[in-house]
């Protein structure tokens, strides 16, 4: 019995892992299939592991710290969180606005600090070993935000002028980014080569593990 | 019966006359004298005979209708010696011409004997002409003095006169004025005489207003007998008495129809004792000698001088410009035939003044235009006028009254009132009155140098350039004469002022012939492109085409995708690194290295494992997952895990049964991103004393392990994960972080690793297995993976050059196709 399940586990893992590769040819409704199914369960499970592991705590805390007043503090971030569910009806949608914004607002605040203290200047202050590295590493970046200077003048027949460095540098910018992105790729391809293995892998021994067990 | 001889023309006349039976003038008392009219300046001339004959001359502008009282010759020559009150007392003794009595009483001078400065001058030059101590000039003047009456009333003869009055009393110096031949020949031996005295004659012609009578010529006839306009009869009187004053007494204007220079000549002569007296005259009287310089200057024809008419200047006539007779014809236009030009007439009567004068000075208005249109038609009608009229005007005596006037008018308009009046009534056109316009215009042109003079002086104004391109006037000569064109034939046969044909189709005939068509080269070109498209292009469907493309990219996938697997099958089931070595020459990342000294070095201590990736990622970071917990378990540490993802809760689970670790704690999800990270850290550096994380209480196991941490290992796929923890966590401790990532998401840690934010990296599957297969070196899984995936990447670099070289000779083929079809 527990071969019979897990063969119909794996038989159902196959088919949805074949749906998915079968994208190579084109979009059809199998990949559309194997993609809803997995953004479905995702989401269910999304949606029972918050249950369980957020609002789960949260009841059972405010149910153990009835006799204090903690119980009473929770009731702020649930009300917004209420709040936030009446943005479904467009009627109500305004209502949570406040929660959206206090929500908006505390993220931003965060991040931005710790973007700034945990990202910029770490990477301003970094010192290479190797100076050339160093300078490289420098002129590139240049290169890369001189890319993205937008800021022109507009000349008398209405045309923006952007200035006379701007060709160059946005020309090498684009080099630099163009290699980076390019870098990237590869590391995805790199990921996806790995995922496959790792199924063909997966499939062909437990293939070869259900065979040797019917076999046996 | 007694003669008496006429003091004005020197005729006889019978001794009861009381006028002269040749020129009307009244004879007193059988004395004769010739007439001082023109010596006007003399307040106290010595013949008074002559000057109560007020001059019934209907070409005479500055009289009005002849009044029988008219005033005093010397009050209308502006003298100085009669105010207005004394005027009007003089006016009430001026007897009727008729009656034979006193035409006036002279005033007598004051008691002191002051006179004006003017008439100082003139006594003084008089006395210097005559001889010193003239016993008969001061008789004459103390016969004179205490007594207001003339001489001639005092019955006083000629040997009682001056000798230079007496000079110019000689009745053998006048002729018969019953011969007109006569008269012509003594006029130009005077003439002669006094050719140093007299001015030029062109000078005196522009003592009147030639011009302006010309454009009055050009009135149509019915128009003469038009009453004044509003704004000239307010004028008319008003200042009548002081506007006399400076006018010359009983100006004549002859009647002269042959507008030659002989017959001004002739008339010209009666003004010689005028003329002669002109440096003697007051400043208002006397001509401006460089006026009459100037109007020598502009070569005024003799017709000018016959206006100007013998001892009549007519000064008024200077001032008035062509333009205001131009306004004064409308005026008087407008009320025959009114139109909306009310305002055109106020404009006149505001910005001329000068008619203003002249209508102060008690002018008729249609006496002055019967007479300016009299002398346009004389002068149009030389040609065919009788000579005898010209001798009867030349004559001039006697002098016409109103009725006469009228009846000269009538004579002369009659023979072109017919024509033109049955025409304009016909056509029922005010306008038609206009078309005289040009016929008096040419006569006048013709007969008149002057105008012709003026005409070549207005357009010698114009530059040349700009007369260059005057296309002249159809009908209009060179001399400005405009020529009646009628249509000889044609629908407009009989119509006048037609437009010739010929000119209307040289319009047409100038139209520029259209420049040749020219082919540009870019119009070459696209007809060359068009001729490409329509002959060359295949006749193939593009849905056909876009499929057949579909297919071949669906078949190119599918070729490689099975290529892929194919490979990856042989390298994991294959040992292939044994016939290729290369395939088995991995080596261990620095950064990996490093991670794993340090998970070797955290012993029994607490580590913190941190699944953030979902199942989708697991065939990666599980590989890595298990090597770590592998470590860990070896090392008898203890774990505690954490996601901020859904599904990390998952794998953190199943990775902790995989590894069979004994020591763990999972936090479970945590929420809030940043904001939970935030808190986690602070729990972290909380050294013990974090009892809650992100609200909710901590046991004190998990806080005993919190408290415990010594190393942070990341397992993320997601960019923004590896980010938090790094900024919000591992910025507010000191615990070294690992990260376990994916490959992709290698490069974003890089810098991390190089500002030394994280303590190790593993980089993947790839790098997890290197390191397991480092500690054992065994062909294990790991073993397989690292085939597999070494095969997969040549494969993958073998299709991309394989690719780009397809691709390559495909578009070059693809434009040497093109080429070939271009040609």
């Amino acid at each position: 019995m527990e071969t019979l399940v897990e063969l119909g586990g794996l038989v159902v893992g196959l088919l949805l892992t074949l749906f998915v590769l079968s994208y190579v040819i084109g979009d059809n409704p199998l990949y559309r299939l194997s993609v809803h199914i997995l953004v479905g369960v995702s989401a269910a499970f999304a949606a029972i592991m918050i249950i369980r592991e957020v609002f789960a705590p949260i009841l059972t805390s405010i149910r153990g710290d009835s006799e204090t007043s903690m119980g009473v503090f929770w009731l702020i971030p649930l009300t917004l969180a209420l709040l936030l569910l009446l943005k479904v009806s467009p009627r109500l949608a305004w209502l949570g606005n406040s929660a959206m914004a206090s929500l908006v607002g505390t993220g931003a605040a965060v991040g931005l600090v710790g973007a700034v203290a945990g990202t910029l200047l770490p990477q301003v202050l970094v010192q290479y070993e190797n100076r050339w590295l160093a300078l490289i590493i420098a002129l590139l970046t240049i290169l890369t935000l001189a890319y993205f200077f937008f800021t022109g003048q507009v000349g008398l027949d209405g045309r923006v002028v952007m200035p006379r460095w701007y060709p160059v540098t946005a020309k090498a910018g684009r080099i630099v980014i163009t290699i980076t992105l390019a870098g990237l790729f590869v590391a995805v391809i790199n990921t996806s080569l790995i995922l496959l293995i790792q199924r063909i892998a997966f499939y062909s021994d437990e293939i070869a593990r259900m065979i040797d067990s019917l076999a046996s | 019966m007694s003669t008496i001889i006429c003091a004005n023309c020197n005729s006889e006349n019978t001794g009861e006359s009381e006028l002269c039976q040749v020129c009307g003038a009244p004879i007193q008392d059988g004395l004769t004298s010739k007439s001082f009219e023109s010596d006007a300046p003399y307040s106290d001339p010595p013949d008074a005979g002559a000057r109560q004959s007020p001059s019934p001359n209907p070409l005479d502008p500055l009289k009005k209708s002849p009044p029988q009282e008219d005033v005093a010759p010397s009050e209308r020559a502006g003298s100085t010696l009669a105010g207005k009150d004394d005027l009007n007392e003089w006016l009430r003794e001026l007897p009727s011409p008729k009656t034979g009595e006193l035409a006036f009483r002279t005033r007598p001078l004051d008691a002191d004997g002051a006179l004006p400065t003017w008439l100082q001058e003139v006594r003084s030059k008089a006395d210097e002409q005559s001889p010193a101590g003239d016993p008969g000039l001061g008789n004459w003047r103390s016969g004179r003095e205490g007594d207001d009456v003339t001489p001639a009333a005092a019955g006083e003869t000629d040997e009682n006169l001056p000798d230079w009055v007496s000079a110019l009393l000689q009745p053998e110096e006048w002729p018969e004025v019953d011969d007109p031949e006569a008269m012509a020949e003594w006029f130009s031996n005077a003439e002669d005489d006094d050719d140093d005295l007299l001015p030029q004659t062109s000078e005196l012609a522009m003592t009147t207003p030639l011009e302006s009578s010309r454009e009055l010529n050009g009135i149509p006839e019915q128009l003469v007998g038009q009453s004044l306009p509003e704004w000239l009869m307010g004028e008319e009187g008003e200042d009548e008495d002081e506007d006399l004053a400076n006018f010359q007494p009983t100006q004549r204007i002859p009647l002269i129809g042959k507008a030659d220079d002989q017959s001004w000549d002739d008339n010209s002569l009666t003004n010689d004792e005028f003329i002669s007296e002109q440096d003697d005259l007051p400043e208002y009287l006397a001509l401006d000698n460089e006026a009459l310089a100037g109007i020598e200057a502009r070569n005024l024809g003799p017709a000018a001088l016959v206006a100007a008419g013998g001892e009549d200047k007519l000064f008024w006539l200077e001032d008035i410009e062509d333009q205001e007779i131009e306004a004064a014809l409308d005026e008087i236009l407008l009320q025959e035939y009114p139109r909306t030009a009310d305002q055109e007439v106020e404009d006149v009567s505001e910005s001329d003044p000068p008619e203003k004068d002249l209508i102060a000075e008690g002018q008729d208005a249609n006496k002055i235009l019967a007479e300016t249109l009299i002398l346009g038609e004389l002068a149009s009608r030389d040609q065919e006028a009788d000579p005898s009229l010209d001798e009867t005007l030349l004559i001039d005596e006697p002098e016409p009254d109103d009725q006469e006037i009228e009846t000269i008018l009538a004579e002369l308009s009659t023979a072109e009132k017919g024509a033109e009046e049955q025409t304009t009534a016909a056509s029922g056109d005010w306008l038609g009155y206009l078309e005289d316009a040009p016929a008096v215009k040419t006569a006048d042109s013709i007969n008149e140098p002057a105008l012709q003079s003026d005409i070549e002086l207005e357009r010698a104004e114009i530059p040349e350039w700009l007369r260059t391109m005057d296309p002249g006037e159809p009908g209009l000569s060179e001399s400005g004469v405009v020529e009646e064109s009628r249509a000889g034939s044609g629908p407009l046969a009989g119509l006048r002022d037609v437009i010739p044909i010929a000119v209307a189709a040289t319009g047409a005939g100038q139209i520029a012939e259209p420049a040749k068509f020219e082919i540009t080269k870019e119009q070459q070109q696209q007809v060359a492109l068009l001729r490409q498209l329509t002959l060359t292009s295949p006749e193939l469907p593009r849905e056909r085409t876009i499929t057949g493309k579909k297919d071949g990219v669906a078949i190119e996938r599918l070729v490689l995708g099975l290529l892929l697997i194919l490979v990856i099958l042989i390298g994991w089931f294959l040992p292939v690194d044994r016939w290729l070595t290369f395939l088995s020459e991995w080596t261990l990342p620095e950064a990996t290295e490093s991670a794993y000294e340090l998970v070797d070095q955290l012993g029994n201590k607490s580590a913190l494992l941190a699944f953030e990736y979902t199942p989708a990622m697991a065939g990666e970071l599980d590989v890595v997952a298990d090597s770590i917990l592998a470590e860990l378990v070896d090392n008898n540490s203890s774990v505690i895990t954490v996601s901020q993802a859904a599904a990390g809760v998952a794998m953190a689970h199943q990775a902790l049964e995989r590894s069979e670790i004994e020591k763990s704690y999972d936090l479970g999800f945590l929420p809030g991103d940043a904001v939970g990270l935030r808190g986690l850290g602070s729990c972290l550096s909380a050294g013990g004393e974090c009892n809650s994380l992100v609200g909710l209480p901590l046991d004190a196991e998990a806080a005993l392990l919190l408290e415990d941490v010594s190393l942070i290992i990341i397992l993320t796929s997601d960019r923004d994960s590896l980010v938090n923890w790094i900024e919000q966590v591992g910025l507010q401790t000191e615990v070294p972080v690992l990260a376990g990532l994916t490959q992709s998401l290698s490069p974003v840690a890089s810098p991390y690793l190089a500002s030394e934010q994280l303590a190790g990296l593993i980089e993947g599957a790839p790098a997890a297995a290197i390191y397991n297969y480092s500690l054992d070196g065994t062909d294990t899984q790991d073993a397989q993976l690292l085939r597999s995936f070494t095969l997969a990447q040549w494969l993958v670099i073998a299709v991309m050059i394989a690719g780009g070289l397809y691709f390559g000779l495909s578009q070059r083929s693809n434009k040497a196709a093109q080429d070939m079809g271009m040609r």
